[in-house]
């Protein structure tokens, strides 16, 4: 039994972490610009797709993989930062209604996109050999793949720490998500800084599909799943909230990784049975507020 | 022909004949209407690539016939529209088709929930409808009308099937699907033909991840946890392939035997990642139908469209086929003697020779079930030894048929 627990455990924490690196990047967009970007799971597609061509150009091999885990976020991050500045920008003082329909029309516009150029056939991305297979952790089979998720989601934990306590981007990104007004009335350029969020937003969407790529398959429709996941867990986290998003992500896992052992017909349902009562008692969030720890 | 081309409708008319088979066939194609076939598919949505194989297998069927001088000494169009997996856009489309475009058969979507409707607009308007995809047992039993053929072996024919294959391999049975009524269905039908066939067998853990689901991983560890001998899979299409992936590592296919429904559209997108010694259930694998006419089928299908053909291409293939064989007897493409000339209709097709019982209109397709091994022919893994379940092996007997009519 302890090994069942402790296998669910694994695969509810390598699930988690991949779904940080996507909700962070949500709700930093849903702080910072207080846009609900709708389109963010389809740039998380996009990026699967990235992947997936980066990848079979250069042959799938290991060098390919990173090629793919670098080269998905800086091509959904271009596109992020023409979306911010072509359209986003131009209705920015416009309600936040025409906001989220036109972040929903680019949702359907990218998935449009993917089609014609990638076509409907779903396609794979094999793992490279380096993380093929799987390893003993006591007695419980780990595949190396789910390691490597969490050993990434911990590096974009690591790295966003550091950027927003040491340096003065991450200072005032976690001030435009406190105060955007008051940062704009102390003289900085809010615009400017909600464009980098914006786009930095989209690459961690586009690395989050990259990651997932190898995982499982990359198909059109896999930002359903994703981008109510990932709302789910930005609200449960607090808008706006990295250590929320964290929280969020890892109690989601959990809870369905343990609830298909424990309660298996709970399991789907138990991201909005946390969500409903997360909202019923802590109307922010756990950690709304709070951009850090 | 292409001022009919009415894009603002989202309409893509696609001349039976093309290139040079169309110039050929102009002079008959002017002094005479064609024919029409309409078919309203999921061309958007997660069954996009299925409902773009039955297209191609349809446009490959409609080439043949006016190269050869057409249908009745007419030219074969095909109408096709996007039902997007959506039953009422499916439905008024396919109401379009039969008012406006005037077709003379209509061949179903992928959906079932679609397939559902336009069934059912078929019986309304007396056209004739073949499935080449969906296969939800409730359209040839409790909503059987006499315009309704299938040539796909029903859920419950492929669930029985399965479990004559993998039934006596083992007493403990696992079993994983979407959480969506189709697996849920399939695994009811599997239950009591499993005990039939093995009275010791068991099924001893039930996986229902929700669709489109894209980590199984706590699904597998669930599954390896209670150590079942054999897994029944209704998983399909990307949730398979992931499932694969994911499972992989884990050993589970060392240690469980699998066995699934394959599309080829699976085979091809996993690759060299499709692990050995998976049992898997298929309904029209290509690389395993023998003869001349699947060969150059195969071998002009690939020069069409660059691809091997799909499942779905074969049967569209075959319905298509059927449709003419069946007009040129009745000597029209009037509904009813159409209807009562495919009811009797002994058409040699890709996968061996086909007919329909009278009861329910349903093809006596067999199903195919083999074990994965790698081919060099192909850059996918194959089903090797594969062996044919006959239709009259599982489907439902005529009692089980009318006793789902009086419920």
């Amino acid at each position: 039994m302890l090994e069942a627990v402790a296998s669910q455990v694994v695969g509810g924490l390598s699930r988690g972490m991949v779904m940080f690196v996507v909700a962070t990047g949500l709700t930093l967009i849903f702080g910072s610009l207080r846009i609900a970007n709708f389109a963010h799971g389809a740039i998380y597609m996009l990026g699967a797709y990235v992947a997936f061509s980066v990848s079979s150009q250069l042959g799938f091999g290991t060098a390919a993989f990173v090629a793919a885990l670098v080269g998905a976020p800086i091509v959904v991050g271009a596109l992020g930062f023409a979306v911010e500045r072509g359209l986003l920008r131009r209705i920015a003082h416009r309600s936040h209604y025409y906001q989220i329909i036109l972040t929903y029309a680019v949702a359907l516009i990218i998935a449009d996109l993917v089609k014609m150029i990638w076509g409907v056939a779903y396609l794979t991305v094999p793992r490279p050999s380096f993380l093929e297979g799987a390893v003993f952790l006591g007695s419980i089979v780990v595949p190396v793949y789910n390691l490597f998720l969490i050993a990434v989601g911990l590096a974009v934990l690591a790295a966003i720490h550091v950027v927003f306590n040491r340096t003065r981007f991450g200072t005032l990104v976690r001030a435009s998500v406190l105060d955007g007004e008051m940062l704009g009335a102390l003289g900085t350029d809010v615009r400017q800084l909600q464009s980098k969020v914006f786009v930095l937003g989209c690459m961690l969407a586009g690395l989050g599909g990259a990651l997932s790529a190898p995982a499982s398959s990359v198909s059109l429709g896999m930002d359903h799943a994703v981008i109510i996941e990932s709302f789910a867990v930005v609200l449960i986290g607090g808008v706006g909230s990295i250590v929320g998003a964290l929280a969020g992500s890892l109690i989601v896992g959990l809870a369905q990784a343990l609830g298909i052992l424990f309660a298996p017909e709970f399991a789907a349902t138990s991201v909005y049975i946390i969500l409903a009562l997360v909202m019923l008692f802590r109307r922010n969030g756990l950690f709304g507020g709070r951009v850090m720890a | 022909m292409t001022s009919r081309f009415n894009p603002s409708r989202r309409t893509v008319l696609a001349m039976g004949g093309a290139g040079a088979v169309a110039l050929a066939s102009r002079a008959w194609a002017q002094s005479k209407d064609p024919i029409k076939i309409g078919i309203a598919t999921d061309l958007t949505g997660i069954a996009a690539a299925y409902a773009n194989s039955q297209i191609n297998g349809l446009r490959q069927a409609i080439d043949e016939i006016n190269a050869a001088g057409g249908l009745l000494g007419r030219e074969v169009a095909l109408v096709v529209r996007d039902s997007q997996a959506k039953p009422d856009l499916g439905v008024s489309h396919a109401r379009d088709l039969i008012t406006s475009e005037k077709v003379s058969l209509l061949i179903g979507p992928v959906s079932s929930g679609v397939a559902l409707g336009i069934s059912n607009l078929a019986k309304q308007n007396k056209v004739p409808v073949i499935m080449t995809a969906p296969n939800t047992p409730r359209l040839a039993m409790e909503l059987f009308h006499p315009y309704f053929f299938s040539v796909v072996p029903s859920g419950l024919m492929e669930s029985r099937a399965i479990a004559a294959a993998i039934g006596k391999k083992a007493r403990s049975f696992g079993f994983i699907g979407a959480d969506y009524e189709a697996s849920h269905q399939g695994l009811a039908y599997f239950k009591p033909w499993l005990k039939k066939v093995n009275p010791g067998a068991e099924v001893t853990v039930e996986s229902f991840p929700k669709l489109g689901e894209p980590d199984h991983t706590s699904y597998i560890t669930q599954l390896m946890s209670a150590r079942p001998e054999v897994v029944f899979s209704y998983l399909w299409g990307a949730d398979l392939v992931g499932f694969v992936k994911q499972a992989k590592p884990y050993g589970f296919f060392d240690r469980t035997i699998f066995a699934s429904m394959f599309f080829f559209d699976d085979l091809r997108a996993l690759g060299a990642d499709m692990p050995d010694g998976i049992v898997g259930q298929m309904r029209a694998p290509f690389f395993a139908l023998e003869g001349a006419r699947m060969e150059e089928f195969t071998k002009n299908y690939r020069a069409k469209f660059n691809e091997y053909p799909a499942d779905w291409a074969i049967m569209s293939y075959e319905a298509m086929q059927i449709f003419a064989l069946a007009s040129t007897k009745a000597g029209t493409v009037d509904s009813d003697p159409v209807v009562g000339a495919i009811e009797a209709i002994q058409y040699d097709g890709l996968r061996g020779q086909i007919s329909f019982r009278k009861e329910d209109h349903q093809a006596n397709v067999p199903s195919f079930i083999g074990t994965s091994v790698p081919d060099p022919a192909y850059p996918f893994k194959v089903f090797g030894s594969m062996s044919r379940i006959p239709a009259e092996e599982i489907w439902p007997s005529i009692e089980e048929v009318e006793a789902s009519r009086r419920a």
